[in-house]
């Protein structure tokens, strides 16, 4: 079999404040004609730069070696004019955030026919009707309709369609899809995935396809190539994944770090039950450390009397609608973003709120927060209602009681405020203690979520993603809350770090019985930690029950079709 | 006030090769404070002794620099006028940079008719030249450098506003701010502590390329008599006292002051560039 895509001992270095930082270093696979080859690794594993070398889109100052051939040409050769040949005929790319990656002020058909723009009559009549080909295609109902629309005006999900509509246009012979459904929901992901891999054999076009998740990977390439750290840790069959028994100890942490959908695991695997140094800038703590921060945990948080028959958080019709009629009684319609949705959370259990985006569910944790008031409904801390709009003593007092995990640890600190002042600013504010105790409670924070406690004195920006994930639940835990309220905290981040930071929120629910209130869209998450479960579908509540009961036996067709969209061994995507 | 960072933030610039021209104008700007701090030190004459007989002299020994029309030392003049020429503008970028600030971040902190208030004061204080401003208040206070600088800081203080709120409102909603927000901090501490620090970069590279304008501005006050008393030295005033005799054929005067100008100028807005330019890598 001959290679259409040849990468040999391919190396990319670039320079950042006058050092050389390797990001590849020395990548070397093949992609044979009509192959599809997956690239999966955690963030930083040099997947993307590896698919921007292939289309030559490196970042300015990069520099570029090793041997990369497309039908037996050399790539870095190519001249200008080449080049813009090789990337409009030869290779396509589909983008991981489609928002991002179209013009948001032309219209869908601009995009697609926007090199035929400068053509002759005849030519830009004939790429409309291919690139309304195109799009019946790729599964768009009224592709007359999409072709004149702007991309805001479509969901991701189509946008993406309408991005593998241009990529197959001009008849590639490969495609590069870099994450192409990491942001989108996880039962558009399915369709996405199912309509690129029939696209790519009826067209027969071989594919490149990158992703964070094996098992997606695992269900639409032929071969999988396991990057770490700008490097290949093993090349390995599409369905032999599971059944190799020689895998190396990476690719059998990324398997195993993941939670199941199918069972609880006692433990979630991290790096370093397979020898590998979990974060190469620091303090990852050895396992056998961990019962030591855990006992740190009990005097940090008051150990909350589970015995009492209040619920921690009582919801009740919480409603919220955005945007209703204005003052001046304009006819606004308004957007229902949660509905009626009454729930209790009880003391010491841990509730996970699942839904797709637009489910109105980070509506729904920013309400019980505080961060958006509500149209109508109450909001009840172990029996006392807080206020529609608290005032500030309200939220002080609340702090002492619920506290919230952002998504995005990387915007959640302030980014000039090294991690033990934000710690202590916070004990400042809620408890009457000395410097001296103050340090000693922030190092005792640290400890309890296993970060060393020279991460005190550090930036947010010296650390990692977990790390600074885990700094944020040290803060919202330095105010001693009972309850946590945790907004897809732990989607953000790479599964092995995910691993760790569920350990960690496991460990301190078993040491101080604090209530969390888990807002997810990943099911295998609610598996692994959640009591009871709650499905939202466009703000309202369609299932509810003990995770265990919903997961395995769904009621609702809704929570069917997102246990059957979740990528795992076996698994196909479905275009429906 | 924000100076509290300076230290921090030129150990990090300098840790970074600075380009020639930034080093030219730091220097340049180092050297202009030294001369106004030192200037009794280091002027040959007193700066307002006239002399009728040395009137409009060249250069010599004793006047490095000539006279002007009654006689006094021009590099004297020079000197001691570098202490109002930099004096004036540090008020205005203070009074400007401090209330802009302030607003700014009110008006993105409270939105909806906050906002609209003050966004409406930014309007109204933009329709007013600086000079126009200084008209006004020197015909209600009395004419002077403290009253020129006031009318000057008023007429920033939107300049500065505007920048600072189109900033703090992208500030103010990422997600540490609620975090904060939600322990039960109060506005005034979590923007103090937490979003004037983060702005700080911002801030500064904003009141140092407006040290270059307003020393325009007010040379420009001064020119037109409203700014400093007659006797005091001013470069602006420098420019028109030595008109007259421009066209007796003795540009000394207005040519050396003007020089001096726009040397000074130069040298902060460059600074204020590269700080901005900086800005960027800053996260």
């Amino acid at each position: 079999m001959t290679a259409l895509l040849r990468l040999a001992d391919v190396r990319v270095d670039v320079q950042r404040a006058g050092e050389v930082i390797p990001i590849l270093r020395g990548v070397s696979f093949d992609v044979a004609a009509g192959e599809t080859v997956g690239l999966v690794g955690e963030s930083g594993s040099g997947k993307t730069m590896s698919a921007r070398a292939i289309m030559r889109l490196l970042p300015h100052g990069a520099r570029t070696s090793g041997q990369m051939t497309f039908a037996g040409q050399d790539v870095a050769s190519l001249d200008e004019r080449h080049l813009r040949s090789y990337r409009r005929q030869d290779v396509a790319m589909v983008f991981q955030d489609p928002l991002a990656a179209i013009n948001p002020v032309r219209r869908i058909g601009d995009f697609l026919t926007e090199l035929e723009r400068d053509g002759s009559r005849a030519e830009r009549h004939a790429a409309r009707e291919r690139a309304l080909r195109m799009l019946a295609d790729v599964d768009i109902t009224d592709p007359e309709r999409v072709f004149g629309m702007f991309p805001h005006q479509l969901s991701g999900g189509m946008l993406q369609r309408c991005m593998i509509a241009a990529a197959i246009m001009h008849r590639p012979k490969l495609i590069i899809a870099d994450e192409p459904t990491t942001a989108l929901d996880v039962t558009t992901q399915s369709g996405v995935v199912a309509l690129l891999d029939e696209v790519r054999r009826e067209h027969d076009i071989s594919m490149v396809f990158i992703s964070h998740d094996v098992e997606l990977v695992a269900a639409v390439c032929d071969r999988i190539v396991v990057m770490r750290a700008g490097e290949i840790v093993e090349t390995l069959a599409a369905n032999q994944l599971h059944s190799d028994t020689h895998r190396q100890p990476y690719t059998n942490a990324l398997l195993s770090c993941r939670p199941d959908l199918a069972e609880r695991k006692p433990r979630l695997s991290t790096l370093a039950d397979f020898g590998l140094d979990g974060e190469p800038t620091v303090t990852h703590r050895p396992a056998g450390r961990l019962a030591e921060g855990g006992g740190a945990t009990t005097a940090v948080l008051v150990k909350t009397e589970t015995s009492s028959r209040v619920a921690a958080v009582e919801v009740s019709g919480l409603t919220k609608t955005f945007g209703g009629p204005g003052l001046l009684g304009g006819h606004g319609r308004g957007v229902t973003a949660v509905k009626d949705v009454s729930f209790e959370l009880r003391q010491g259990s841990t509730l996970a709120v699942v839904g797709e985006s637009g489910s109105g569910k980070t509506t729904l944790a920013r309400m019980i927060m505080g961060l958006e008031v509500p149209s109508d409904g109450s909001i009840s801390f172990f029996g006392a209602r807080r206020p529609r709009r608290p005032s500030m003593a309200d939220l002080r007092k609340q702090a002492r009681q619920v506290q919230l995990v952002f998504q995005n640890p990387y915007r959640s600190l302030d980014p000039r405020q090294a991690i033990g002042a934000s710690l202590d600013e916070v004990l400042r504010l809620h408890f009457d203690l000395d410097r001296g105790q103050r340090a000693a409670r922030t190092e005792e924070l640290l400890a309890t979520v296993h970060l060393d406690p020279a991460v005190a004195s550090a930036l947010p920006s010296r650390l990692s993603g977990g790390q600074r994930q885990r700094a944020c639940i040290a803060r919202a835990l330095a105010a001693a809350p009972q309850v946590l309220v945790l907004d897809e905290a732990v989607s953000a981040l790479d599964v092995s770090v995910q691993a760790q930071v569920l350990n960690v929120l496991a460990d301190i629910r078993d040491e101080t019985g604090v209530s969390y209130l888990f807002v997810t869209h990943d099911l295998a998450v609610v598996r692994q930690i959640a009591d009871d479960v709650i499905v939202m579908r466009f703000g309202e509540i369609v299932e509810r029950g003990p995770a265990g009961e919903v997961l395995d036996s769904p009621q609702h067709e809704y929570t069917r079709r997102l246990l059957d969209s979740v990528p795992r061994e076996g698994w196909k995507p479905g275009r429906r | 006030m924000s100076v509290l960072l300076v230290p921090r933030r030129s150990r990090k610039s300098l840790r970074v090769r600075l380009p020639a021209i930034t080093w030219l104008a730091l220097i340049v700007a180092v050297v202009l404070v030294l001369i106004a701090l030192l200037a009794p030190l280091l002027a040959p004459h007193d700066p307002a002794a006239t002399s009728v007989l040395n009137a409009l002299q060249p250069a010599s020994g004793a006047h490095p620099l000539g006279t002007d029309s009654s006689g006094r030392d021009l590099l004297s003049r020079l000197i001691y006028g570098s202490r109002t020429t930099l004096l004036g503008p540090l008020i205005v970028v203070g009074v400007s940079t401090v209330l802009g600030t302030a607003l700014g971040i009110l008006a993105a902190w409270r939105r909806g008719w906050v906002d609209a208030v003050i966004g409406r004061f930014f309007d109204l204080a933009f329709s007013f030249p600086a000079v126009l401003l200084a008209l006004m208040f020197v015909a209600v206070l009395s004419p002077g450098l403290t009253t020129a600088a006031l009318a000057v800081s008023v007429a920033y203080i939107p300049w500065l506003g505007r920048i600072i709120r189109a900033s703090a409102l992208r500030e103010v909603n990422e997600p540490y701010v609620e975090a904060l927000r939600i322990q039960g901090l109060r506005p005034l501490r979590i923007c103090a502590r937490h979003v004037v620090p983060n702005l700080a970069p911002l801030i500064i590279a904003q009141a140092t390329t407006s040290i270059g304008f307003a020393i325009v501005d007010l040379a420009g006050i001064s020119y037109l008599g409203l700014g400093v008393p007659d006797q005091t030295a001013d470069w602006g005033k420098m420019v028109a006292n030595g008109q007259g005799s421009i066209v007796r054929g003795h540009p000394q005067e207005s040519l050396y002051a003007g020089i001096a100008l726009v040397i000074t100028v130069a040298a902060f807005i460059f600074l204020g560039d590269a700080l901005t330019s900086d800005r960027d890598d800053d996260r």
